[in-house]
C-alpha cells in the first residue's frame, strides 16, 4: 500500500495528464484512503505554504527578464554578436546557433524558451544557406541545453531550494559546465560540417575592428550577466531580488538604449511569464505535496539507503546516477525531473560527501541532455514542432550532438576541481 | 469584451504577477537608496504571486499547456485514445472538484487565522485555491461537453491532445 | 487542570490492545541539540510503552512545520509539533504576550513562570482550542542584537535595517526598540548580511557561531529583546485517547526532554561566548530599561491580546524575583 501513490503517478503521466496532476491525485489517494490520520483539506495547505517562499520569487522574475530580452532587442544583438565570433567557423550558422544559446544562457534561463526562439529564427536561415532541416533542427535542440546551466536558470535556483545550497555558488559553478558543453558541440559540429561540406558564413575571420563595434553594440546585452554576478557578489541585492534587477535592467534597456520596447509589447510578455511561471510553480507545488506522502512513508530514505547499499564508490554511483538521470530527461521536463527526483538523490550525495554544488550541476547537465534525447525529450519536441521535423530523421541527425554532450557530463562529473574552481573562488 | 471574458484569467494572473514585480523592485530600490524598509512588502508580494500561480494555473489548464505526454496513447487504436480521453476527462473531473470542495474547507478554516506579517486573515490567500480550482472544475466539465458532443458528430478527431 | 478532562479510565485489558503512531515534526537540524532530545524522548516512551505509543521524529521541517504544524494538531492529525509559543498565540493571542520582550533576566525566570496560575490557565485555554501542551519549557537561550557597532540605547539604532523572521511580533518589536525591521527568510539572511542588504540580525549567540556570522559582524549588544523557546504540542483529543498512563508517560517524557536540553544549553553558554570572544566577538551591557520603556507599547498594540496581560506577567515576574 505504501507504494501505491508512486504507480498511480506513473499509471496517470502514461494516460496523458499532466504531470502535476497525476502527482496531485496521488497524494490525495494517499491521504484520503490510506494514511486516515489527517484531515485530508490540511494538504491544500501545503499548495499554498510550498508557494510561499520568497526565493521562488526568482522564477518569475526570470521569466519575465528572458521574455522582455527578447522584445528589447538584446536577442538579436546577441545574434550578431554570435555572428561575428562564429561565424567563419566551418559548419558558420550551425556554430553560430550554438554560441548563441551560449550567449542567450547568460540573460536567460530556459532550454524550451531558447530552443524554440532559435527554431524561429536560425533555422530557416541555416535552411537557405545549403544546412538540410533536420540537421539544423538537431543542433538547435542539442544547444539549447546550454541555455539553463549558464546563469541565470530556472532549474539552477530550483536545485539551490530544494538542496539547500548558495544560489550565487551555483550561479557562479554554472558557467564553466556551459562553456564545456558549447566547446564540446562546437567540436562536434565542426567534424559533420567538414564531411558534409557545409561552409562557412563569412569569408573570412572578422577582423579585430568588426569585433570591437559589434562589441560596443552588443555591450548592454553582455553586460547583464555580468551585472547579475557583481550585483550578489559586491553587494546590493539577494540572489531572488537579482531577478527583480534584470526585469527592471531589460526594461530600461529597451526602452532607453535599443527603443525598441514599447508597452504594446507587455501584454506578450506577462502572457508569456504567467504561463512559464504557473506551469512550473504548480509542479514544484505538486512535487511538494507528493514529497508529504513519500517523507511520510520514509521513501527517500529507503532509496538513499538502498542506493548506497549497492555502492559505496563515488564514481560507480555517479555513474548510476548518470544513467537514471538521463532516461528521467527522457520521459519529464527538466524542471519537473529535477524537481522530482532531487530530493531522493541529493540525500546520497551528502552521504558519499560529494560537494553538492558539484552534483547540482551534474544532475543539471544531465536532465538536459535528456530533453534531446529520443522518444520523450522536451527539447526535441519543441524543434520538431516548430521546424517541422520528423523525429526519426532528427534522430538521424542528432547523435553525434548528444555524443559530445555526454562527453561534456563526464568531464563534468568527474572532474570536481574545474567545476568547483570558480565557485570556491569567487563566494 | 468577449474575448476579454475567454482569457479573464490570465489577465487576473498578469494583474497580480505585475504587482510582485513591482512591489520587489520598489522595494529594493527604497531600500538601497533611501534605507527605507517596508516590512510587509514581502508578504504582500508573495500573496499576490500565490493569486498569479493559481489563477494562471486555471489559465493554462483550459489552454492545455500543463507539461504531460500524450505520446503513449498515441500510440494506441484511434477507439481506445479516445475511451482513454474521455476517462482521463472523467478523472480531472473527480479530481480538480475534489481540490475545489477541499479549498472551500481549507479557507473556511482559516478565516480566523492571521498572517505572519500583515496580520490579515489567511482567507484571502487561501481563497486563491477556491478561484483557481473552480476555474479548473468549469473547464473539465466544458472538456468533457465537447467530448460528448464530439462522440455524436461521430468523426470526432483527437481533441484530447495535451502538450 | 486540563487532566481533569480525562474520559473514564480506560480499563486495563484495552490498555494492552492500544497502540497509536504519531508523527513528530519539527524545523530544527539532525545535529542540534533539541533534536538529539526530541529523538531521545521519543525512544524512550516507545521502551517504557512497549511499543505502543509509536513516534517517529521528522527532523528539518520535512513535515509541516510552523503554522501548518499548528493546523495539523488543531486539526486533529496524529501529529506532534515542536515550535515556538507564538504560533500557538494564532489561537489563543496571550501566548504571544508570554514570550513578549523583554521580559525575562535569567532562564530560571521563565522556568519559574510556567510554574504558575497564569500560564496553567493559559495552557488550560489552549487545550480547549484543541492544543495539549506537553511542555513549554524548551530553551534555545536569549536573542541579542547582533551588528557592527556597540548599542547601549534606543536612539543607537535609528536607522539601522535589522534581518527579522517574517512575524508581526519581531517586526513591531524591532520597530519599537528603534530599528527598521527588514523581514527576510534565514535562508537570505546571511548572503543580505554579507552585501550588507541588511545591517545586523538578531539571534542567540549559539546561532552567530555555527553560522559563522562573526566573520560579517563583530559586536553583541545583549538586548536580551527575547528568550528563545519552543513547546511541544500534540491534539487535545489524540492525547486524552490514550490510556491514562500513557499519557502520563508521554507527558513526563517531553518535560524530562526539555530539562536536559536546558542543562545543556545551560552548560554550553558559556563556552560558545568564549569562542565568539576569542574570534574576536565583543559584547556589551545595554541600557534595557530604556528598551523596555520603548517596547512595552507592543503589548498593547498586538492584536487579540487580552488587556492588562502586560500588568499580569510583570506581576508574576515581580513574584518570581521577590523570592
Ligand atoms: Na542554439
Ligand atoms: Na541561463
Amino acid at each position: 500500500m505504501a507504494w501505491l501513490p508512486a504507480i498511480t503517478v506513473f499509471l496517470l503521466y502514461f494516460s496523458s495528464i499532466p504531470i502535476a496532476f497525476a502527482l496531485i491525485a496521488a497524494s490525495l489517494v494517499f491521504f484520503a484512503f490510506i494514511n486516515v490520520g489527517m484531515p485530508v483539506d490540511l494538504i491544500l495547505q501545503r499548495f499554498v505554504t510550498s508557494a510561499t517562499s520568497f526565493p521562488l520569487l526568482a522564477i518569475p522574475f526570470f521569466i519575465m527578464a528572458g521574455s522582455i530580452m527578447n522584445y528589447s532587442g538584446i536577442s538579436s544583438r546577441l545574434m550578431k554578436m554570435a555572428e561575428v565570433m562564429a561565424g567563419h567557423l566551418v559548419g558558420g550558422l550551425a556554430q553560430v546557433n550554438v554560441v548563441l544559446s551560449t550567449l542567450m544562457g547568460g540573460v536567460s534561463g530556459s532550454a524550451n524558451a531558447d530552443a524554440a526562439m532559435q527554431s524561429k529564427i536560425l533555422v530557416p536561415e541555416m535552411e537557405k544557406r545549403g544546412f538540410s532541416r533536420p540537421f539544423a533542427a538537431a543542433i538547435t535542440a542539442a544547444s539549447s541545453a546550454i541555455a539553463p546551466v549558464i546563469p541565470p536558470g530556472i532549474t539552477l535556483i530550483i536545485y539551490s531550494l530544494i538542496a539547500n545550497v548558495s544560489l550565487g555558488k551555483l550561479f557562479i559553478g554554472g558557467y564553466v559546465p556551459g562553456l564545456i558543453m558549447a566547446v564540446c558541440l562546437m567540436i562536434a559540429v565542426s567534424i559533420v560540417s567538414k564531411r558534409r561540406g557545409y561552409k562557412p558564413t563569412r569569408e573570412k575571420r572578422a577582423t579585430f575592428r568588426e569585433i570591437m563595434t559589434q562589441l560596443k553594440e552588443s555591450a548592454w546585452a553582455l553586460f547583464l550577466p555580468f551585472g547579475i554576478i557583481a550585483g550578489l557578489r559586491f553587494g546590493m541585492f539577494t540572489p531572488t531580488e537579482a531577478g527583480a534587477m534584470a526585469v527592471l535592467f531589460g526594461v530600461l534597456v529597451g526602452f532607453f538604449v535599443y527603443k525598441e520596447l514599447s508597452w504594446k509589447h507587455f501584454p506578450q510578455i506577462l502572457k508569456e511569464t504567467v504561463q512559464g511561471t504557473s506551469t512550473v510553480m504548480l509542479i514544484i507545488i505538486a512535487a511538494s505535496v507528493f514529497g508529504l506522502y513519500l517523507t511520510w512513508e520514509r521513501i527517500p530514505h529507503i532509496i538513499a539507503s538502498s542506493l548506497l547499499d549497492l555502492t559505496q564508490n563515488r564514481i560507480l554511483m555517479l555513474m548510476l546516477i548518470n544513467a537514471l538521470l538521463l532516461v528521467a530527461g527522457m520521459f519529464l521536463e527538466g524542471g519537473a525531473a529535477l524537481i522530482i527526483l532531487a530530493p531522493l538523490l541529493v540525500p546520497v550525495a551528502y552521504g558519499l560527501g560529494i560537494d553538492l554544488v558539484h552534483f547540482g550541476l551534474i544532475l543539471i547537465v544531465n536532465i538536459m541532455i535528456g530533453g534531446v534525447t529520443p522518444p520523450f525529450g522536451s527539447m526535441m519536441f519543441t524543434t520538431c514542432t516548430i521546424c517541422d521535423v520528423k523525429i526519426a530523421d532528427f534522430i538521424k541527425e542528432v547523435w553525434p550532438f548528444i555524443i559530445a554532450l555526454l562527453v561534456a557530463l563526464m568531464i563534468v562529473t568527474y572532474w570536481p576541481a574545474l567545476i568547483l574552481f570558480l565557485p570556491n573562488l569567487l563566494m | 469584451m468577449k474575448a476579454f471574458i475567454k482569457d479573464i484569467e490570465l489577465y487576473i494572473s498578469s494583474f497580480f504577477i505585475s504587482i510582485t514585480v513591482i512591489i520587489v523592485i520598489v522595494n529594493v530600490l527604497l531600500r538601497y537608496l533611501f534605507a527605507i524598509g517596508v516590512p510587509w512588502a514581502v508578504e504582500m508580494a508573495t500573496i499576490c504571486f500565490i493569486w498569479s500561480i493559481f489563477v494562471g494555473a486555471s489559465s493554462c489548464y483550459k489552454k492545455k499547456m500543463h507539461i504531460g505526454i500524450d505520446l503513449v496513447t498515441r500510440t494506441m487504436p484511434p477507439k481506445v485514445e479516445k475511451a482513454i480521453g474521455v476517462l482521463v476527462n472523467l478523472i480531472m473531473l473527480v479530481l480538480t472538484g475534489s481540490l475545489f470542495y477541499l479549498s472551500i474547507v481549507l479557507t473556511y478554516n482559516a478565516v480566523g487565522k492571521p498572517t505572519n506579517v500583515m496580520g490579515i486573515s489567511s482567507a484571502y490567500v487561501n481563497s486563491s485555491l477556491i478561484v483557481g480550482f473552480g476555474m479548473m472544475t468549469i473547464h473539465t466539465i466544458g472538456f468533457l461537453i465537447e467530448d460528448y458532443k464530439m462522440y455524436f458528430k461521430k468523426n470526432f478527431t483527437n481533441g484530447l491532445d495535451s502538450k | 487542570g486540563a487532566e481533569d478532562e480525562a474520559p473514564a479510565d480506560v480499563a486495563d485489558e484495552k490498555v494492552e490492545d492500544f497502540s497509536i503512531k504519531i508523527q513528530l515534526s519539527h524545523v530544527f537540524s539532525p545535529k542540534d541539540q533539541l533534536s538529539i532530545e526530541m529523538a531521545n524522548a521519543a525512544d524512550i516512551i516507545r521502551e517504557r510503552t512497549d511499543g505502543a505509543v509509536d513516534i517517529q521524529v521528522f527532523d528539518s521541517g520535512q513535515l509541516p512545520v510552523y503554522k501548518e504544524g499548528l493546523e495539523q494538531v488543531v486539526r486533529g492529525a496524529n501529529f506532534i509539533s515542536v515550535e515556538d509559543p507564538s504560533y500557538v498565540g494564532d489561537y489563543v493571542p496571550d501566548f504571544v504576550a508570554l514570550i513578549g520582550p523583554m521580559l525575562y533576566e535569567t532562564y530560571e525566570e521563565y522556568a519559574a513562570m510556567m510554574e504558575t496560575a497564569l500560564v496553567a490557565e493559559l495552557k488550560e485555554r489552549a487545550a480547549e482550542e484543541g492544543i495539549k501542551i506537553l511542555t513549554l519549557e524548551v530553551m534555545f537561550g536569549f536573542r541579542n542584537m547582533i551588528t557592527d557597532k556597540e548599542i547601549v540605547t534606543p536612539e543607537d539604532m535609528e536607522g539601522m535595517l535589522i534581518r527579522v523572521p517574517n512575524s508581526q511580533l519581531w517586526i513591531e518589536t524591532l520597530g519599537a526598540m528603534g530599528a527598521t525591521a527588514t523581514p527576510l527568510p534565514w535562508n537570505e539572511a546571511v548572503p543580505a548580511l554579507r552585501q550588507k542588504v541588511v545591517h545586523g540580525i538578531e539571534g542567540s549567540a549559539t546561532t552567530m557561531l555555527h553560522h559563522k556570522i562573526y566573520e560579517m559582524l563583530g559586536h553583541v549588544s545583549m538586548t536580551k529583546h527575547f528568550l528563545g523557546t519552543a513547546g511541544v504540542y500534540i491534539n487535545t483529543d489524540v492525547f486524552y485517547s490514550m490510556p491514562e498512563k500513557y499519557q502520563k508517560i508521554v507527558q513526563e517524557e517531553f518535560v524530562a526532554a526539555a530539562r536536559r536540553n536546558n542543562e545543556i544549553l545551560i552548560a554550553n553558554n558559556e563556552d560558545v561566548v568564549n569562542q565568539l570572544k576569542e574570534k574576536g566577538v565583543k559584547f556589551n551591557e545595554v541600557d534595557a530599561d530604556a528598551f523596555r520603556a520603548r517596547t512595552s507599547v507592543v503589548f498593547e498594540t498586538f492584536e487579540g491580546l487580552t488587556p492588562g496581560i502586560y500588568d499580569r506577567i510583570m506581576g508574576e515576574l515581580k513574584i518570581i524575583r521577590g523570592n
